[in-house]
């Protein structure tokens, strides 16, 4: 697009250099348009009139929000920006300590789940064989250890309750 | 925006996001006190009352904070928070519609900025402001009150510049039908 071409909806009424005056007082038209600009102010009052209207309306603004914020408005904003990230930094936290609180719980769930799964696939079993192989053994066949008695036949029971 | 930065970070702003971004909080901190006020002060022209600017400011740093690692220093860091600025002051001129079922065209604010025919021209000034819709009054507050190039304008808004070239131009002639009467 050329300085001035409107790109949106459809072309200024007119004389057609609305636009360019407007980026005229800018300063934003190229140096090779600016003279062309000048001669067409020179002829066209309207042009001449809008000019002075953005020079007045552009002078307005920078004077309505040109003054300096008050201390008291930007200690204002630092205290509540401050107290802000304070509380994004906390959230964090929080869901930090929630996250970590659901990966615990799920790791509880997953152990106990697994404890209770492992008798089934053999926990007991080799036990079993030992003591079996122990109470086997003739060197303690004997006298058998009434600890080892003992779970030999918890280890019966279990695996029986469970069939 | 105070502090006025070249097109990309200076070599102090680029020390300061390379340790805001390691998490050196008191870096960011040192940007958000250098361009604060002069956001507050866009903000202030955009949503037209200082609850809401301070709201915009505060939602505008927040997240330019939490948007360090995505800031790739193609722009200034001025542009770059003037650009989340926009959007957030966008947001909140779009809720406060919905909320209060109407554009805001107040002038809160400006009254006791000044006296007799002055505040005057200054509340119909804000209230012709505000009564520019969002695209339009982005452009002229970009300009006019931040200052901006047309390509820095193009940049921040994210569109053409002959299409900043155009928006300005209606919004000018949008606010000269307003205010025809202290400028023609």
């Amino acid at each position: 697009l050329r300085y001035g071409e409107m790109s949106e909806e459809k072309r200024e009424p007119g004389c057609g250099f609305g636009g360019r005056i407007s980026a005229f007082f800018d300063g934003e038209t190229p140096a090779s348009e600016r003279r062309e600009i000048e001669a067409h102010l020179a002829e066209c009052a309207e042009c001449a009139a809008r000019l002075a209207a953005i020079r007045g309306i552009s002078a307005a603004l920078k004077s309505a929000y040109s003054p300096p914020v008050t201390e008291e408005f930007s200690d204002g904003l630092k205290v509540a920006y401050a107290m802000r990230r304070s509380d994004g930094i906390l959230s964090l936290a929080e869901r930090l300590t929630a996250a970590a609180a659901v990966v615990l719980a799920a790791a509880m769930i997953y152990i106990a789940a697994d404890s209770q799964r492992r008798p089934l696939q053999g926990r007991y079993e080799p036990s079993i064989a030992a003591i079996t192989a122990q109470m086997s053994d003739p060197a303690s066949a004997e006298a058998p250890d009434e600890e080892l008695l003992a779970k030999y036949i918890l280890a019966d029971l279990s695996t029986e309750g469970l069939e | 925006v105070n502090g006025k930065s070249g097109p990309t970070p200076s070599q102090e702003e680029r020390n300061l996001l390379a340790r805001a971004r390691a998490g050196d909080a008191g870096a960011f901190d040192a940007l958000a006190e250098r361009y604060g006020e002069g956001l507050l002060r866009v903000a202030y022209a955009l949503v037209g009352e200082r609850a809401g600017a301070e709201d915009v400011v505060q939602e505008t740093l927040m997240a330019a904070f939490s948007g360090l690692p995505g800031f790739r220093g193609e722009s200034s860091v001025r542009t770059w928070l003037v650009s989340i600025l926009t959007r957030q002051a966008a947001r909140y001129n779009r809720r406060e519609a919905r909320r209060r079922h109407k554009p805001i065209a107040d002038a809160e604010g400006l009254r006791d900025a000044a006296a007799g025919n002055r505040q005057d021209v200054r509340i119909d000034l804000a209230a012709a402001l505000r009564g520019l819709e969002e695209t339009y009054r982005q452009v002229i507050v970009l300009r006019e009150i931040e200052g901006l190039s047309y390509d820095e304008i193009a940049r921040v808004l994210g569109v053409p510049r002959g299409t900043v070239e155009s928006r300005l131009y209606r919004a000018r002639e949008a606010l000269r039908e307003r205010l025809g009467g202290y400028y023609d």
